[in-house]
């Protein structure tokens, strides 16, 4: 299997503080992996550094074999929380606004999406509930047809039934090659989702672990076992 | 390549909607202008109130070009601050370029609107200059259509477009400077520093800026420029000036971005 | 379907979709919904339910065909192993806890007998 995503020698400051630290990574494909940490951690940070959204001003991203941004960019498909628009924008405008700019970007793809979730077109930004906001999150996200999809709290202030959806609607339209990182704080929501796991703590990135490992080793859950990591219980 | 155009379109139609917005505005104040003007003169119309409402449509003219502005500024660092924009799969160049130049058609956008009103106020004062007034009607005429020389105007309106690219320029590495500032170290009272900041490194740019070009001018025309010609060739000497600051802030700007600046939003 | 947290996914689903088979859910020869379906379903990962299904593959439960899909054996006697296995398994731990608490055999299949008894007499 290829890496579609290699992290080498990965290090974040800002403000004067460390953010990040010698992160090395390396995910194959076609998997779902959970990125899990506090608040604060560094997990959206992380996110928007693989995206190329974020400058990396110590070592080197590959994805899918590029290390260009532009290229970077093409690759991936981060989650965007939309603040960029303006709230009287309607759906059909932003629609519109990602169809133009990502080439692959499928109209039907996203259409077949928002019927899943009930997104209706003429709503405007400001009118929607934080579900439905996250809904459209999600499909405008996976309407690319991306190696690898970021998907930063997707979950986050979400009620449980909109949180079903975007679990399904995660299940059904993601392509077996593609891979995608969900970041979370709340890790039973998407644990029955979740190929594998990567734990950030104290601005390093633990290895990547199977959950099934978790299961089988250690004889835990998800949560169980980020807890007992954060706890420092197991190193 | 495509993918330029489709953010130029993007871009520039945002714009596009505003300043439509703005100039429907600029009409409709000038409208209540005029009718309160009527109004206030017991509904007697009168051809030389023309002048006057000619001289309340410039002044409204010019607060609608500073406030589009101010507003294309606000957007032109809205969209290198955002992740809407910055998540596109474009060089850091294009978008930068993209930015500017959709800012520039803005405004030249805005420049061809107020120009038709321009034009057709001046056919009115063309034709009752039959009438009276003649004084404002040969000003104007001669104002818009019998500039002395063709390649003073033609600069001058070079000079006008690379100095609000300029400042455009100017103000975005402002900003940049201010955000990596803050960036790199932890900066309690975020907003006041800010604040300070922005005086300080728009006055160091002004100064700088200021004297370069008078240094130049010094230089190049010691002995004074009564004469038009003078002026004319000052003109392509500023342009040179503009052009060679404008490519020296790009550069600059285009390498933070590439570098250093991150999104806020 | 509620998964427990401390146990592979992959290993739950096997074990439904298998009571699904020997309850004859899915009868001999049918064919299994695809694996995106499955995964739909059961608001798990396709990757997860690809193991699970390897996993049935392996042990002749199910059949693949290529091109077409995967099948539910027409082998009855593989179901039959399949029932027998998990009532062994079943019942493993409850005969070692037994055992552990000093009943013979005989003990243990006449409690046992009674169990059915009385079970019997709650549902009549």
């Amino acid at each position: 299997m290829s890496n579609v995503l290699k992290i080498e020698e990965l290090n974040y400051k800002k403000g004067g503080k460390k953010i990040l630290e010698d992160v090395n990574l390396k995910l194959d494909s076609g998997k779902i992996i959970g990125l899990l940490g506090e608040n604060g951690a560094g997990k959206t940070t992380l996110m928007r550094i693989i995206a190329g959204v974020n400058s990396v001003p110590e070592g080197v991203i590959t994805v899918n074999g590029n290390t260009k941004k532009v290229s970077i960019k093409e690759n991936v498909s981060l989650s965007d929380h939309l603040d960029g628009f303006k709230a009287t924008n309607k759906i059909s405008e932003i629609v519109h606004f990602y169809s133009a700019v990502y080439q692959d970007f499928s109209i039907t793809k996203y259409e077949d999406i928002a019927n899943f979730l009930g997104l209706d077109m003429t709503k405007k930004l400001a009118a929607l509930s934080t579900g439905t906001r996250g809904k459209l999150v999600i499909a405008l996200t996976l309407a690319r047809s991306a190696k690898l999809y970021l998907l930063d709290e997707p979950l986050s202030g979400i009620d449980s039934i909109s949180r079903k959806k975007i679990i399904s609607s995660i299940i059904r339209w993601k392509d077996d090659d593609s891979t995608i990182i969900i970041s979370d704080h709340y890790v039973t929501a998407i644990a029955s989702l979740l190929d594998e796991v990567v734990i950030i703590k104290d601005q390093k990135i633990r290895d990547l672990i199977p959950v099934e490992k978790i299961q089988s080793d250690y004889h835990l859950g998800i949560e169980a076992y980020y807890e007992k990591v954060y706890l420092g219980e197991i190193q | 390549m495509t993918r330029m155009r489709t953010l130029n379109n993007q871009l520039f139609f945002n714009r596009w909607k505003m300043i439509n917005l703005v100039f429907l505005i600029n009409l409709m104040a000038f409208g209540i202008v005029m009718l309160i003007d009527v109004v206030s003169n017991k509904m007697t119309f009168k051809l030389v109130m023309f002048d006057k409402w000619y001289m309340y449509y410039m002044l409204l003219t010019f607060v609608a070009y500073l406030v589009t502005w101010v507003l294309l500024t606000k957007d032109n660092e809205r969209v290198l601050f955002s992740n809407k924009y910055r998540m596109i799969p474009i060089t850091e160049w294009k978008l930068y370029f993209s930015n500017m130049l959709s800012s520039l058609l803005a405004l030249i956008y805005l420049w061809f609107l107020e120009g038709i009103v321009n034009t057709i106020f001046g056919s009115i004062q063309a034709n009752h200059f039959l009438v009276g007034n003649a004084l404002t009607s040969i000003l104007y005429t001669k104002a818009y259509y019998k500039l002395p020389n063709v390649d003073m105007t033609v600069r001058s309106f070079i000079i006008g477009f690379l100095s609000i690219t300029l400042v455009w320029s100017i103000v975005t590495l402002v900003h940049f400077l201010i955000s990596l500032i803050s960036d790199k170290f932890a900066l309690k009272k975020k907003r006041v520093i800010k604040y300070v900041l922005y005086f300080l490194i728009t006055y160091i740019c002004l100064m700088i800026f200021n004297s370069t070009v008078s240094g130049v001018f010094v230089l190049m025309y010691g002995d004074g420029f009564n004469v038009l010609e003078k002026i004319n060739s000052m003109l392509l000497t500023s342009i040179f000036i503009f052009i060679g600051w404008i490519v020296v802030l790009t550069l600059i700007n285009v390498y933070l971005l590439k570098k250093h600046i991150e999104t806020d939003y | 379907m509620e998964y427990i947290e401390n146990i592979p996914i992959y290993l739950q689903i096997k074990d439904y979709l298998e009571e699904k088979i020997i309850t004859e859910s899915y009868s001999l020869g049918e064919q299994m919904p695809s694996v995106r379906q499955l995964a739909l379903e059961l608001a798990v990962n396709s990757n997860t339910v690809q193991k699970a299904l390897k996993v049935m593959i392996e042990e002749g439960v199910i059949i693949t065909l290529r091109g077409k899909g995967n099948f539910v054996t027409e082998n009855a006697a593989v179901v039959e192993e399949l029932k027998n296995q998990i009532v062994n398994e079943t019942f493993d731990s409850t005969y070692d806890k037994l055992h552990l608490l000093k009943m013979n055999n005989q003990e243990i299949t006449n409690s046992f007998s009674n169990y059915v008894k009385q079970k019997e007499k709650k549902f009549e």
